[in-house]
């Protein structure tokens, strides 16, 4: 899967998730820039990208993803 | 010389002054066994020597023990390990329950060291991270000074390893390198002392009034003694809390912040964000996070979402009520902030559905809303702090005597 996919894909989870068809996200976001995002959402947000990708995090990197950037190198590594 | 244990004695103030002096002009190996030797020296004169201050140290090479074979055979090492740690944390604290499951003859009565609840979160971190491979670069003497580090041995709070091994080796600053910051952290300190031992000693008569049984106390008084208390143990861990920080900050290996006046949360779950906060993460990330991830997704009638949140809620406040104590009066205290998260997750769930998100979060900030909130959240906890305070029995004549039943 390309970078490119993997950004629009994990778009669209973020959207659906915090119900916001105007939600933008970047490499840098974290949550700290969307209001909703706590960790009950954190852990909404990551079972919603588990099943659009077909992955698994474990509990060590459910803890350590500090942004959107280091979920999507996340992301790629474990769907390549 | 008094030998008594006391962050007020004259003897800690100058193994304090020490550690800061040693731990700032020393490098390296000297440097890492000075720490070790200090940290030791704290916990033999914490625990006074004897049974439990050996069973300690045990306790610690058996984390150590269990780490490093889980870096070397990740999936069974942990699947063995984590049970057989929680089971000898288990043994040595003597829980309650033990005696309906253990002949009395095979209980232990000596191996309740305090700060073993600190060291089982800490080893538990550490075992965690090192299965899902996130721990980075680990080593037997930083591992063991991490976990006797005297200023978060007796009471917390619960650092986490790798924030504590980048302090240590100083690739992040405790606190900035100016003359400003090391004034705050003596100003800490001082802070700490007031409270701990000042502001929380002068609450002790109205906690518990001398010379008077819970029996022959009114209900007013009862009732002052409960938010007494409240303010008792806050005063008393925070103050703690403040001379530890300062003494870390002040050697470079700064521990977490733990309290954020919870005194003024606007509901049950601003309030675990603002008490206990190292304590708070840690089960957020490593019981409550793994269960309700794992209930989200497992189909069926727990993965939705309220089921799931609710049922993660009361069990991850279960564990934290018998981390908290051994007695059955813990599981209650517990099994009380379990149900106030689940009624105010409950209650925000079918607000938010029925109004909206926006609308709901209007009203939270108005002052009734805030005020509502605060007051609510105010007694909900010092309610609950009752188990804490008291066994069982007493926890339930006290609510019925000022219900008035």
């Amino acid at each position: 899967m390309d970078t490119n996919n993997i950004w629009e894909r994990l778009t669209k989870v973020f959207r659906e998730t915090f119900d916001d068809d105007q939600l933008i996200v970047g490499p840098e976001t974290t949550a700290d820039d969307i209001e909703d995002w706590d960790s009950l959402m954190h852990i909404q947000l990551l079972v919603a990208i588990e099943q659009a990708f077909g992955i698994h995090f474990n509990t060590g990197e459910v803890v350590s993803l500090a942004n959107v950037g280091e979920m999507a190198a996340l992301i790629e590594n474990k769907s390549s | 010389m008094n030998f008594q244990f006391s962050l007020l004695s004259p003897l800690f103030i100058l193994f304090a002054i020490s550690a800061v002096i040693l731990l700032s002009i020393l490098r390296g190996m000297a440097k890492q066994g000075v720490f070790l030797a200090l940290n030791v020296l704290f916990v033999w004169w914490f625990l006074q020597g004897g049974t439990n201050f050996y069973s300690t140290l045990l306790f610690c090479l058996f984390g150590y023990g269990l780490v490093y074979s889980i870096l070397n055979s990740p999936k069974w090492s942990f699947r063995i390990g984590l049970p057989a740690i929680v089971l000898v944390f288990v043994y040595m604290r003597n829980y309650e329950f033990l005696k309906w499951i253990l002949h009395e003859s095979l209980q232990t009565k000596v191996l309740a060291a305090a700060g073993l609840s600190f060291l089982l979160f800490k080893i538990i971190h550490v075992m965690i991270e090192a299965r899902s491979r996130t721990l980075g670069p680990f080593d037997f003497w930083v591992f063991i000074n991490y976990l006797l580090n005297f200023t978060t041995f007796m009471m917390g709070p619960i650092q986490r390893y790798d924030d504590y091994r980048e302090q240590w080796y100083g690739r992040k600053a405790a606190i900035p390198l100016t003359f400003e910051a090391y004034l705050d952290a003596l100003l800490r300190i001082l802070m700490g002392c007031v409270k701990a031992y000042a502001l929380a000693d002068f609450l002790v008569p109205f906690v518990s009034p001398s010379g008077v049984t819970i029996a022959e106390m009114s209900s007013g008084q009862l009732l002052l003694s409960i938010y007494a208390f409240y303010f008792f143990l806050y005063l008393n861990f925070a103050g703690y809390c403040d001379i530890m920080i300062g003494v870390g900050s002040l050697f470079g290996v700064r521990p977490p912040e733990n309290f954020n006046n919870p005194f003024i949360a606007k509901n049950i779950s601003d309030f675990w964000l603002r008490q206990h906060i190292s304590l708070t993460h840690w089960f957020t990330d490593y019981v409550f996070s793994p269960l309700y991830k794992q209930t989200l997704s497992s189909g069926g009638f727990f993965s939705r979402p309220l089921v799931s949140l609710n049922v993660s809620l009361l069990v991850t406040m279960l564990v934290s009520g018998l981390w908290h104590g051994t007695t059955m009066a813990f599981l209650f205290f517990g099994l009380s902030h379990g149900l106030f998260l689940v009624i105010y997750h409950t209650w925000n769930t079918m607000a938010v559905q029925s109004f909206g998100r926006r609308r709901v979060r209007e009203w939270r900030a108005t002052f009734w809303g805030k005020g509502v909130g605060i007051f609510l959240t105010f007694n909900a906890v010092a309610f609950a702090f009752v188990f804490f305070n008291h066994n069982l029995e007493d926890s339930f004549i006290i609510f019925r005597r000022i219900l008035g039943l």
